[in-house]
Order: structure tokens, then C-alpha cells, then sequence
């Protein structure tokens, strides 16, 4: 089976400063990743990895500055917008912004029943539309006529997801889509995920910082860090036994609801990012535990140790 | 409907819409008056008040109330005009611009800019000596409004700059729409407001500028406007003749309409603000 | 040979039966949000206390009148605030506005939620210590101030040069820390966070923490935060008070609510949580908090209660003191 979708050396690089001091920034750094068909995928890391930069570009709202994208094999087009926005669904953080608040939300729902002809009439139009709200626990008479913020969080974020299935994708972008709910909501939403998966064969690009849900919902993930991916794998092995020492301390630092579980040691946290970014060498060598000195010049290369592919010089010595 | 109540209940739109409706009958009256306004001498000259002729009339013969008629009617089509035509010309430049970026926004702020910085009052002098002799209303009212559009056009852009980074934009071209539509459907509800109050701001500043040319005597004198009866009633010295209901009449006319212009557009754009409609939204 | 003193520990705020209403009034009509209803509250020396709770019960606004700051729409209905201050307690909703504000700061300090927009943005990060240092304590010069701001910035373990720089060229996490630094600044005796860690990458989280935490032990000081995050609450607090539709339902000591919850709602809100380690099923708690201005009768929680009784439905349970430290409102426990 093909996957569904294919990232290779992706790269997308920001010029900041003014004309007299122009750096530049990679903020998503050859990047390489591919998602199946039925799975979720998760691109985990703190602010500033990467990982939303990488959905700009896997949806097409950045070009990139190198590399290629593969969508079903086709390589992408921004000019294809009809497989493109049918196949290809998203979901925002923010419930409250992904809507139109001076709009009624379901005049979207119609709206993208009518520009991708989803429909015949009014009636084909609405029971499409009922059905997709059921699968996210609502239904249409609950939801005409009313605005956004006639709506709490948790359920706005469920109904931007039944809008992203209108179109019946095969892939969802979702763009750390329960950190602006309540954390008790949060499995409810988490959970949908599961089902869209496993009864409707959607596969997830699921973009977080939070490693408990992570573990709980996705097959395979990839932890990234400064624009890199440092770790990818199954997530039963990433999260379980992370090798790269980056891996760990996000581990590490979960807050578990447990207090005999409190963090014995303490952390030191990156100075001024922009530093970590220009970095020669491997980025987190600033912070690293491990640190040696060819981290210090020498980017480090992906390294295959038990289907695990981690990107760190401690593990250079084991291969041999 | 129920729009119109919520707005009654702010007293700047009340007294307003009080006012510019009896602007508004004026003007309509114009159409029965029984002197023709571009003929001189159709009546006594310098005659007081009377029950003949309620503001009296003028040294040119003409009755001032019909006169102040037809003044109001073509003011307010000179402004209309003026304030249309920009309008349309400000938000196909904003939207344009707010939206591509780029190189066209670059050039069409350009042309903004230059239009912002020429010194207005000379070029529109010139401008006016050049077209005197086809001046009418019409073209006057063109000529203000290749003026008028340059301060809105960047006001709009800059609300459509923010609104293209909103989440809710990038829903909308998830939904499959078009980029013109989703411009027009999902904007103009933000730029609604600015579009309003920049409209009935325009309409003043025309008004404002109409009567500026007209009292340096740069437009067609016969024609009645307010800016004319001002210029007519200098050149005859009123004021120092004690003729209060010549001069007074477009001074008092013009002041309330410019006043209710204002309360009328703050009004509006207060009611339309997003961020007050969003608290009336939804129950 | 045993010391067994009994450790009592000298309260330093107290509610008595606080009540903050919001009354606004929309489109003629007038509606009242009971976001704090009848909140009785002890809070010690020397301890880290956290409110937990879902959006909506009534958190922040709690917090506000512990800090004395009741403005309109916010009402002071009922109930006292005190602060013991110098040994002497003192009903602080009867101060002056001179006598508040000197207490800001210097007895009790404010962390905002979102402290992304506490600081100024066109000054440096210094000129906003300054002046909050230089409105309260007058005699010191401009050289001093900075002297100070910079060791309690260093014994924090930030770096030296923050104290240079423009609020936009430092990250989110930084900023937090720094506003955490200068609450701290005037060694105040009570530090109130509202959700000081919300939006915080995980590791940045674990930081500012640990700053909270360190702070705390130096300065011997009591901390109230709020945050919905369980994970948080395990970590930092010694006491942990739950707080549902504008009332405390439940209140314990960190280990006794993690492995004795006794309200339906405690047991809950720890039981959505994903474990980390754990794949099994978990699901949220069901249904949804009630609007604060519309709420139901009797215990407020009854519509969600898997264990509801008949009388849950017509009265608010009263506290039934299961332990020295373990409080809870619940008709299942005390059937008094």
C-alpha cells in the first residue's frame, strides 16, 4: 500500500533582521517523514521545533524553500487545489479563530458542500452534514443558526473536526487541536481520533507538544527539535525508551498526576533560543547531559537502531 | 428592522437621521420650487423675511429658500458622488493590496501615498481652473473623488493584512473557496464599518472642499450650490450690508449637516464595530 | 528523645464565607454570574496551596478577591478577606485604595495568566523593575534597584543580560520566569499564580516550576496557584483545594487527593488523565460545567453525579472534616 503521504529533505528557511543584519533561520531542517494509510502519526516537540511550520507546508499555505512532498505518489501541486483540499483536511488549536465569529458555523458546512458538489439539494446537503456531526457526537438541529460563541471550547473544537471530515478526507492535519481545551475534555477529542482511524480508515498527522496524548493515540512518531527530527519511530519505543538525550528530557519533564512521581533532578533551560537555531554541529549540544566534542562541529547523521532512527552522535559508536 | 430600533436608541443617530431628513425634504422640494434658480432677477432684490418669501431674497433676485433648495440638492449629489466612486475605487485598491502583497501591493501603495502627499488645495485649484468650462456637478464630483480614496484605501488593506492571518481564513480556503469570494463573503463584515463611516466622512470633506473652490469662484457660479450661495453672498458683502438671511441661510445649512454627517457615521460604525457586534451576536 | 510540638502553623489569609458576584447587565437585562459562592478558605505559613478546576468554576475570580482586587462588574457580596499581617488580622475589603496598593507587592504580589502581556512593551525589562521596585520602596537609588534586580535575577538562575533587553526578544517561557522573578522581587509574604504555567512547553514548564518551588524554600513564604493541570498539582503543591461552580468541594493534602479522592468530581478529573505509560481507555468526565449565572439547585454538581441522591438535588452538602487536613461537601459522606 502506497502512503498516503511522503516528505523528503524538507527544508524551509526565514530571513529575520532588517537590511543591515539579516540572519536566517531554518525553521524546518531537512526534514523526512511518511505517513501511512489508518495510522496516526505524531510530530511531537516544544515551541519553536518546527512541527507547525511543517503543516504550513504539508497543506500548502508556505512553499517550501527545498525538498518534496508526495501525496499518494502524485508529487504535490499547489495548482491541485481540488485533491488537495478534498483529500487533505486541517484542524486548528484555537477553536474560536477557526471560525468566522460574525458567521454561523454551519454556513460553512454548506459552503463546502456546495464548492466541492458534495450534493444535489438542500436536503442530500443537510443529512451529509447530520451524518459527519454524528460521528463527532452532535447533531444538526443542535448546531443551525448558532454563532461561535454560542459554543463551549470542547464542543467548537468537535465541530471544526466535522467540518474537516465533510469532505470524507483520507488525511487530517491537526495542529495541537486539544492543548486550548480543559485537560479533562481532552480524551474525548483524543479518543474521536482513535475512532476516525480505526472505523474510518482517516489517517492523522497529529502536531503536539503534549507526550501523554501522544502516547495514547498515535502509532508512530517523531520528536523534533529546533527544526530536526531527533528521534522517529514507533511510539512505543520512542516514548518508552527514548535514546536521544532530547527524547529523554521531554519525557522526563511531563508532569505525571502522581505525587511519589515528582521530578528528582533539576533542569536547565536554553538561555535565548535564536542561539540554539545557529548552532554548528548537533543544536542541543547546549544542553546536552552527553555532550562531546564532535557534537559541538559535526551535525550528526540518522542512525537505524532497533527501527528506532535516532539522530545523535552517542549512538554512532554503537553501530560499529 | 430590528437594526434600525437598536440604532434609534443612540440619540447622536436619532437627532441625525432627524436632520439630514429634513435636508433630505429640502432637497425633494427643490423639484416644485416655482423660480428657476440659474435666472436672476425673478424677484425683488435684498427683501427681508416676509410670508412672500420666508428667508427673504437675495441681491441677485432670487428667492433664498427655493435657492437653498436646490444648494442642498446638488451639494449633496456633488458629495455623493464624490464619496461613492471613491469608496469603490478605496476598497478595490485596499482588498487588492491587503490580500496579494507583493509587488502589487508595493506599487498601489505607491500611487496611495503620492496621492496622500501631493499638497491637495493647489492641484485641485489647478485642476479646476483647467476643467472650468465643462464643471458641472458631475465631474466636479469625480474630481474629488480621485482624492478621496487614498487614506481608506491603506485603512482597508491594513484590516484585511490582519484578517488574512487569522485561522478563520485559512478554514474558509480549506472550505474551497475562491479567493475573491472569500475576500468579499468573510472581510466585509470587518471592513463594513470602516466602509461606512469613511463613506459619510467622505461625504462631508466633499461638501467642505465644494465650498472652498466655490468661494475662490472655481466652479459654475450659476448653478446652485452651497458653496455658491456663500461665494455670491461675500461677493455682495451681506455681512457688511446686515444681510443675516443671505449669509446665514448655507452657513446654518452646511453646519447642520456636517454635524449630522458626523453623528450619523460614529453612530453607524459604533453599531458595526466587530467588536460590539460580536457581543449582540448569538442571544 | 521525640519532639512531637504540634506544628501549628499560623494562618496568613483567610475567606469567611466570601461571596463575588459579577452583575452585568445585557440588553436591559440583568444577570448575575456567582463565580465565588460561599468560599470558606485557611491558608498557612510556609506552604504551596492550588486550586483546582475546570474553566468556568470560578478560578481567576477567586483568585482576584484573595488579592483584594474586587472591581465592577465584580461585587463583594458577602463574606470577609483577611490577611494577618505584623500578628494581627486585619479584614483587608475595608482598606483604603493608598492602604491596598502598598500591600501590593510587598505583603502579597499577583502573577497574571498569559504573562505575555505583563511588561511594557517600548522599555526595557529593567525600567519595569525600577519602577515597580522605586514605588515601594523610596529610599534607594537607581543604582541600588538594579543591584538588587540583578542578584535575585542570577540567584534564580536566569541569565544576567534579561534585564537588558526589549519583552519581545525573549520567549514566552522567559518572560513568565522574569515576571515570576519580579513578584518575588520584594520578598512578599504570599505569591498568587494564576495559571502560571498554561502554555508553557513542557520542559519550560518544569523550570518555572521549579523556580516557584525554589523560591518558596528561600523566602519561606506561602504560594496560591491555579492551574487545571493534575500533573501540575502532584508536582508543586502541599495542599490541594477543588474548586467546582464557584465553590471549594473538596480540600486535602497533595498525596491524600491523589490516593484517597473522595468527591465523584476529585475522582474524575483524576481519572481523565491520561497516564503516561498507560494505553488503556480513559474518557472525560461527562456532560459540562454549569454556567456560573445559571446554576442548578442543591449541590451544583448533581447533573454529572454518577452517585446522585434524591437530596443532592434540593441542598448544597455542608464540609464534613474527614481528617485534620481532609475536607469534602458531599452528600455521600456526611449524611448529618
Amino acid at each position: 500500500m502506497e502512503n498516503l503521504l511522503e516528505v523528503n529533505n524538507l527544508t524551509k528557511r526565514y530571513a529575520q533582521g532588517n537590511v543591515l543584519a539579516r540572519i536566517s533561520i531554518t525553521a524546518v531542517d531537512n526534514v523526512s517523514f511518511y505517513v501511512k494509510p489508518a495510522e496516526i502519526f505524531t510530530l511531537a516537540g516544544e515551541s519553536g521545533c518546527g512541527k507547525t511550520t511543517t503543516a504550513k507546508l504539508v497543506l500548502g499555505f508556505e512553499e517550501a524553500t527545498a525538498g518534496t512532498m508526495l501525496h499518494n505518489g502524485d508529487t504535490r501541486s499547489r495548482r491541485e487545489k481540488t485533491w488537495l483540499t478534498k483529500g487533505v483536511q486541517a484542524i486548528f488549536q484555537d477553536p474560536f479563530s477557526t471560525f468566522n465569529p460574525l458567521r454561523t458555523v454551519d454556513s460553512y458546512f454548506h459552503e463546502t458542500v456546495r464548492n466541492f458538489r458534495l450534493a444535489r439539494s438542500k436536503k442530500d446537503a443537510i443529512a451529509h452534514i447530520d451524518q459527519k456531526l454524528r460521528l463527532v457526537g452532535l447533531t444538526y438541529e443542535d448546531f443551525a443558526g448558532k454563532y461561535p460563541n454560542e459554543f463551549s471550547g470542547g464542543q467548537l473544537q468537535r465541530i471544526s473536526i466535522a467540518r474537516a471530515l465533510v469532505t470524507d478526507p483520507k488525511l487530517l492535519i491537526a495542529d495541537e487541536p486539544v492543548s486550548m481545551v480543559d485537560a479533562s475534555l481532552r480524551m474525548s477529542i483524543v479518543n474521536l481520533f482513535k475512532r476516525l482511524r480505526d472505523e474510518l480508515g482517516v489517517s492523522i498527522l497529529y502536531i503536539t507538544h503534549d507526550l501523554a496524548t501522544a502516547y495514547y493515540v498515535s502509532d508512530r512518531i517523531a520528536i523534533m527539535f529546533r527544526g530536526n527530527i531527533v528521534e522517529m519511530g514507533t511510539v512505543e519505543r520512542v516514548l518508552m525508551n527514548p535514546r536521544h538525550p532530547y527524547s529523554q528530557l521531554l519525557r522526563d519533564s511531563i508532569p505525571q498526576a502522581d505525587p511519589k512521581k515528582r521530578w528528582a533532578t533539576k533542569v536547565t533551560l536554553a538561555e535565548l533560543e535564536q542561539e540554539e537555531y545557529l548552532r554548528q554541529g548537533c543544536k542541543f549540544a547546549g544542553r546536552c547531559p552527553d555532550v562531546m566534542d564532535v557534537c559541538k562541529s559535526v551535525v550528526p547523521t540518522d542512525i537505524l537502531i532497533d527501527d528506532v532512527f535516532v539522530k545523535c552522535h552517542l549512538y554512532a559508536e554503537e553501530k560499529k | 428592522m430590528r437594526t434600525l430600533i437598536d440604532l434609534f436608541k443612540d440619540y447622536r443617530f436619532s437627532v441625525a437621521f432627524l436632520v439630514l431628513s429634513v435636508i433630505l425634504i429640502l432637497a425633494i422640494l427643490s423639484f416644485s420650487s416655482p423660480y428657476d434658480p440659474t435666472v436672476w432677477y425673478v424677484v425683488p432684490r435684498d427683501m427681508k423675511p416676509s410670508a412672500d418669501h420666508i428667508l427673504g431674497t437675495d441681491s441677485n433676485g432670487q428667492d433664498i429658500f427655493w435657492q437653498a433648495t436646490f444648494a442642498v440638492r446638488n451639494s449633496l449629489i456633488i458629495s455623493l458622488i464624490s464619496a461613492l466612486v471613491s469608496r469603490v475605487i478605496a476598497i478595490l485598491v485596499g482588498m487588492i493590496a491587503g490580500y496579494t502583497g507583493g509587488l502589487v501591493d508595493r506599487v498601489l501603495m505607491f500611487i496611495s501615498d503620492s496621492l496622500l502627499v501631493i499638497p491637495l488645495f493647489l492641484i485641485m485649484v489647478m485642476l479646476a481652473m483647467m476643467v472650468r468650462e465643462h464643471m458641472n456637478l458631475v465631474v466636479l464630483g469625480l474630481l474629488l473623488s480621485v482624492f478621496g480614496w487614498a487614506w481608506d484605501a491603506r485603512l482597508i488593506r491594513s484590516v484585511v493584512l490582519s484578517l488574512r492571518e487569522r485561522d478563520f481564513t485559512k478554514t474558509a480556503m480549506l472550505s474551497g473557496t475562491g479567493t475573491v469570494k472569500l475576500v468579499l463573503k468573510e472581510y466585509t463584515p470587518f471592513t463594513m464599518p470602516l466602509i461606512f463611516s469613511t463613506l459619510i466622512n467622505n461625504m462631508s470633506w466633499a461638501i467642505g472642499l465644494e465650498m472652498t473652490l466655490a468661494i475662490l469662484g472655481l466652479v459654475d457660479l450659476n448653478n446652485p450650490t452651497l458653496g455658491t450661495m456663500l461665494n455670491w453672498a461675500i461677493v455682495y458683502h451681506a455681512i457688511l450690508l446686515e444681510r443675516w438671511w443671505w449669509i446665514l441661510t448655507p452657513v446654518i445649512l452646511s453646519l447642520f449637516m456636517f454635524i449630522a454627517l458626523y453623528w450619523l457615521s460614529v453612530s453607524i460604525s459604533e453599531y458595526l464595530d466587530p467588536r460590539t457586534r460580536i457581543q449582540r451576536v448569538g442571544g | 528523645m521525640a519532639e512531637t510540638i504540634a506544628k501549628t502553623k499560623q494562618v496568613v489569609l483567610r475567606t469567611e464565607q466570601l461571596k463575588a458576584f459579577y452583575v452585568l447587565e445585557v440588553r436591559g437585562i440583568q444577570k448575575i454570574v456567582k463565580a465565588v459562592n460561599d468560599v470558606d478558605l485557611q491558608i498557612y505559613e510556609n506552604e504551596i496551596y492550588s486550586i483546582a478546576g475546570e474553566s468556568g468554576c470560578g478560578k481567576t475570580t477567586l483568585l482576584k478577591a484573595l488579592f483584594n482586587e474586587i472591581v465592577p462588574p465584580l461585587r463583594l457580596l458577602e463574606g470577609k478577606i483577611c490577611y494577618r499581617i505584623n500578628d494581627e488580622e486585619i479584614d483587608v475589603t475595608r482598606l483604603s485604595k493608598e492602604e491596598k496598593r502598598r500591600l501590593r507587592m510587598e505583603y502579597i504580589s499577583f502573577i497574571p495568566q498569559g504573562s505575555m502581556s505583563v511588561f511594557n512593551p517600548v522599555i526595557k525589562i529593567e525600567s519595569a523593575f525600577a519602577d515597580f521596585i522605586g514605588s515601594h520602596v523610596k529610599e534607594r537609588n537607581r543604582a541600588e534597584i538594579f543591584e538588587l534586580a540583578l542578584r535575585r535575577i542570577q540567584e534564580l538562575g536566569l541569565p544576567s543580560n534579561v534585564l537588558d533587553v526589549y519583552p519581545h526578544q525573549l520567549s514566552g517561557g522567559m518572560r513568565q520566569r522574569v515576571t515570576i522573578a519580579l513578584a518575588s522581587i520584594l520578598n512578599p509574604c504570599i505569591m498568587i499564580g494564576d495559571e502560571p504555567t498554561t502554555a508553557l512547553d513542557v520542559v519550560v514548564q518544569r523550570g518555572v516550576i521549579q523556580m516557584l518551588m525554589d523560591i518558596q524554600q528561600n523566602l519561606k513564604n506561602t504560594i496560591i496557584m491555579v492551574t487545571h493541570d493534575m500533573g501540575v498539582h502532584a508536582n508543586i503543591a502541599d495542599r490541594i483545594g477543588i474548586m467546582y461552580a464557584g465553590k471549594i468541594v473538596e480540600e486535602a493534602s497533595t498525596e491524600t487527593i491523589f490516593a484517597e479522592p473522595v468527591h465523584p468530581y476529585t475522582q474524575f478529573l483524576i481519572n481523565s488523565l491520561p497516564k503516561f505509560g498507560d494505553k488503556s481507555m480513559r474518557d472525560s468526565v461527562p456532560g459540562s460545567p454549569p454556567a456560573l449565572s445559571d446554576l442548578p439547585s442543591g449541590c451544583p454538581f448533581h447533573p454529572r453525579c454518577p452517585y446522585v441522591k434524591d437530596i443532592c438535588r434540593q441542598e448544597m452538602p455542608d464540609f464534613s472534616q474527614l481528617d485534620d487536613n481532609h475536607r469534602v461537601a458531599c452528600w455521600l459522606v456526611g449524611e448529618n
